[in-house]
């Protein structure tokens, strides 16, 4: 069993799908506890999309309390992430765009998801990734970080398929376009 | 599966795109063919054609990480975080009683009285805790039996049936506890001259979620100071559309919304109060109107 899945088998953690139904009880320790579990990674999203602290925290905040009002009730009909990203990323674009108005500034224009961007000479593997295009990272993380299945991914950004492969093609073909890279990233020598 | 449709043999990269093509001929007439070959990636084998494929274990601890790094949370938010749960929690469920069925008996019994009551009960929201209770109670036997089994509960009946007698509350509050979200209207009242700019600090008892554009010509989003608002203080201003297809006049009485916020605010949050406002009109001049913060109904 994938360690993501949380599974019940685990003598100290309670699985996803339990901690909701304690929740939906009106058990608050377990709500603490999936927030707990899921805090940094939404933090982390949540920058991603935003790159500013500040906004971040924002956003974490925003979504927490979110999640709090689904519950009683919450249904989890697939793996918490996959609920989890598209909050995380319409909190993050509302704030953004909340922020342009307010100081009357263009958002910062993004590379093109839609083409390949070129790596070489970029010998770590951690700045090669932070370097790629938003949408190719995000699904690079998503599908090998946080270990969502492609069309789980899809779901998430809600986007197409194959729209997730492509960027997840363009983003590997970055990465193996270096000797080193490709070396950093099958683990070879 | 490469996109292909299993044409072709040799395959080769084009020059710097990271796209792998098929070449073959047609049997047909022996012209040259090419296909992109569409990457699809499986968890455990690694695809074809010189793609470089699943991360190693390295590779996968790095991503991993990466997936999760993001700034530190500061103790202060975390402790604003806890609190919000402990208040979604804390007064929202966990004060229900455990007995469900004592309250089942207590709405029957709120039942009978309001059937005796009839038209003489003049305060319909003294009764709002009750009904506040209720709905919590049948939330808890959803939560506890699923809809499926809490459509089909005594209990359940047994509470909408005295929902249902209830008469209607023309003021009631939200009947759930914990954060509400409300609509505050910024209205300039007195404009004798068209109003050329605003700026006012109003004091919010919770975080302001949504600025709104007011009635032309106010029809832009306010603005904010947002190195006010990292130090808890809000502070909007606007002005009116840039090019007005004629000079504004203010309107008869001399009312006009410039702006519409939406608060989040914790049960029983005092009232957002205007703290500071400046009102211009053209030539700098300074105006006798006031500005005030108007809850607007949901409904």
């Amino acid at each position: 069993m994938d360690e993501r899945d949380r599974p019940t088998d685990a003598d100290a953690e309670p699985s996803d799908g339990s901690l909701v139904a304690r929740a939906n009880r009106g058990d608050r320790a377990a709500f603490e506890q999936l927030y707990g579990r899921y805090r940094d990674w939404i933090l982390a999203v949540a920058y991603r999309v935003t790159e500013d602290r500040d906004l971040a925290f924002d956003v974490l905040q925003e979504v927490v309390v979110y999640w709090l009002g689904k519950f009683p009730g919450f249904v989890l009909a697939g793996k918490v992430k996959t609920f989890l990203v598209p909050v995380v990323r319409h909190t993050a674009l509302e704030h953004l765009r909340r922020r342009r108005r307010g100081q009357g500034l263009e958002l910062p224009e993004a590379l093109p998801d839609d083409r390949p961007v070129s790596l070489a000479g970029v010998a770590d593997l951690e700045s090669a990734v932070a370097r790629l295009p938003p949408g190719q990272r995000e699904v690079l993380l998503l599908h090998f970080g946080d270990g969502l299945a492609l069309a789980e991914v899809a779901v998430a950004l809600e986007i197409p398929l194959g729209t997730v492969k492509s960027r997840l093609g363009l983003a590997l073909a970055a990465l193996r376009s270096d000797g080193r890279l490709r070396r950093a990233w099958l683990g070879g020598s | 599966m490469d996109g292909c449709g299993g044409r072709g043999s040799a395959a080769r990269e084009e020059e710097g795109s990271g796209w792998i093509f098929r070449t073959w001929r047609e049997p047909a007439d022996g012209a040259a063919a090419s296909c992109r070959v569409e990457p699809d990636f499986h968890e455990s084998s690694p695809p074809a054609d010189g793609l470089l494929g699943p991360p190693g274990p390295e590779a996968r601890r790095l991503l991993g990480r990466l997936a999760v790094s993001g700034p530190a949370l500061p103790a202060r938010r975390e402790a604003a975080i806890h609190e919000a749960i402990h208040a979604g929690f804390g007064r929202r469920r966990q004060q229900v009683s455990p007995s469900s069925w004592w309250v089942a008996a207590a709405a029957v019994a709120l039942l009978a009285v309001v059937a005796f009551l009839g038209e003489r009960w003049t305060r319909p929201t003294e009764i709002e805790p009750s009904l506040a209770l209720a709905v919590r109670q049948v939330e808890a036997i959803a939560a506890e039996r699923g809809p499926d089994g809490a459509a089909s509960d005594p209990r359940v009946t047994a509470i909408l049936m005295a929902l249902v007698a209830m008469p209607p509350s023309p003021d009631a509050r939200p009947l759930v506890g914990g954060p509400r979200f409300e609509r505050y209207d910024l209205v300039v009242d007195g404009l004798d001259h068209a109003l050329a700019a605003w700026r006012a600090e109003i004091d919010v008892p919770g975080p302001i979620v949504g600025i709104e554009g007011g009635d032309p010509p106010f029809g832009e989003p306010a603005r904010y100071d947002p190195a006010a608002l990292a130090t808890g203080r809000v502070i909007l201003a606007g002005l009116p559309d840039p090019t007005p297809t004629k000079p504004w006049a203010p309107p008869a009485g001399g009312e006009v919304r410039v702006a519409t916020v939406v608060v989040r605010l914790a049960d029983g949050a005092s009232e957002p109060a205007v703290a500071d406002v400046e009102l211009l009109v053209p030539h700098g001049a300074r105006t006798g109107a006031t500005l005030r913060l108007h809850r607007r109904d949901t409904e």
